[in-house]
């Protein structure tokens, strides 16, 4: 249902597609769906209207790249898939004319276009993802107590993420001016508590 | 999710220091996740770079984008170290590949003698390689270089017109192209 939506004309429902797509990643445990999920999301990034991009970017991008990289081989599956994909592409926009599907050439162009915009997005997730995996004694204690994911600090991710982009979309006075929040993931012994 | 500035200037810091002790092959050898971006992942953005057609502007700025993001993210040291050299072997293979090429096809097609034959005006597509090397150029200006100190960049630019004009290394005039499409995107 939620594929079906994407191509809605009202850009109100595509947002809300977003947002309610960032809550149900974090209650997927099937990590095997991180492929379907992802082509979603090249999808909505592709949409023209800012509100769209905005939370795509702001609340699913971010909430995606925390739920994927919490499964096996997200570098592989996500990040090596989606640059496989543009040279697949590409390539094909080569031979184009052997192919000769009727309106692929375009339809390629803007998937590459989109999947390269992911990719530029998700890139702060990357470095970080990489980092956070590197050996132990890389990092300070105090660094290695932020590791954690849980769905818990998923969804904490999505309630904040979509309560900061509905103070942007009002235009409130205290929010203007700041860039979006960084997600805040709760120390293991918070989220224990809790 | 996303470690905080401090956090990643400390690690780049400590990748840089890792260069500088010569400790990093070490580092790399038990840090799966960073070596996957150099045997991997940077190769097959490599592999784009070479199959791009010039005229996808928008696209090959992405790419050269992408790559200086990850200059960036990784830090200069480590670029320099591990990224660099990648960029460096498709420019430099790209001659040595197509001095073997010429050399092969030597033997197997001894030059014709040209008061028998009428000398042939078509004009032969370039070897790959050396497409692939020119195409690379702009990859390691706009993703790399063009984080260091403009100086760098400006030496860089003037060395590489000057030596593709006089056919240094075999690098050819028509190969100008990708330079002047390297320096017009530089810093956008």
């Amino acid at each position: 249902m939620i594929q079906q939506l994407i191509d809605d004309k009202d850009e109100i429902v595509r947002e809300a597609v977003a947002r309610n797509l960032a809550l149900l990643v974090s209650y997927v445990d099937d990590h095997e769906k991180v492929t379907q999920f992802l082509d979603i999301l090249v999808r909505l990034v592709q949409d023209e209207h800012p509100t769209v991009l905005t939370a795509c970017q702001n609340v699913l991008l971010p909430v995606f790249m925390i739920w994927a990289s919490a499964g096996d081989s997200f570098l592989d599956k996500v990040i090596l898939h989606s640059t496989q994909e543009l040279a697949k592409k590409i390539k094909s926009k080569d031979t184009g004319t052997i192919l000769a599907r009727e309106g692929s050439l375009e339809e390629d162009a803007v998937r590459v276009e989109s999947v390269l915009k992911m990719l530029h997005f998700s890139l702060k997730h990357i470095i970080s993802y990489i980092f956070r995996k590197g050996q132990s004694s890389f990092f300070s204690a105090e660094c290695h107590r932020q590791h954690p994911i849980c769905q818990q600090s998923i969804l904490s991710t999505v309630c904040e993420r979509s309560r900061w982009l509905a103070c942007e979309r009002e235009g409130r006075r205290e929010l203007r001016g700041f860039d979006a929040p960084q997600p805040q993931i709760p120390n293991r012994g918070e989220a224990e508590a809790k | 999710m996303l470690l905080s500035p401090k956090y990643l200037t400390e690690a780049r810091q400590r990748l840089s220091d890792a260069v500088t002790n010569k400790t990093l092959p070490a580092l790399l050898a038990t840090w799966s996740d960073l070596n996957w971006v150099i045997t991997q992942w940077i190769p097959c953005l490599l592999g784009l770079v070479v199959s791009l057609d010039m005229v996808d502007t928008n696209v090959a700025r992405s790419i050269y984008h992408l790559l200086r993001g990850i200059c960036e993210g990784l830090g200069l040291a480590f670029a320099n170290q591990e990224i660099r050299p990648l960029l460096q072997q498709i420019i430099d293979n790209g001659n040595h590949l197509e001095g073997e090429e010429e050399e092969s096809k030597n033997k197997s097609n001894p030059p014709l003698c040209s008061s028998c034959h009428p000398p042939r005006f078509t004009p032969l597509p370039l070897p790959a390689v050396l497409m692939s090397r020119a195409r690379m150029l702009p990859a390691l200006l706009n993703g790399f270089l063009v984080l260091h100190p403009l100086k760098d960049v400006v030496d860089f630019v003037k060395a590489k017109f000057i030596g593709i004009c006089v056919g240094e290394l075999n690098w050819r005039p028509s190969d100008l192209d990708c330079m002047v499409f390297a320096t017009k995107i530089l810093w956008y």
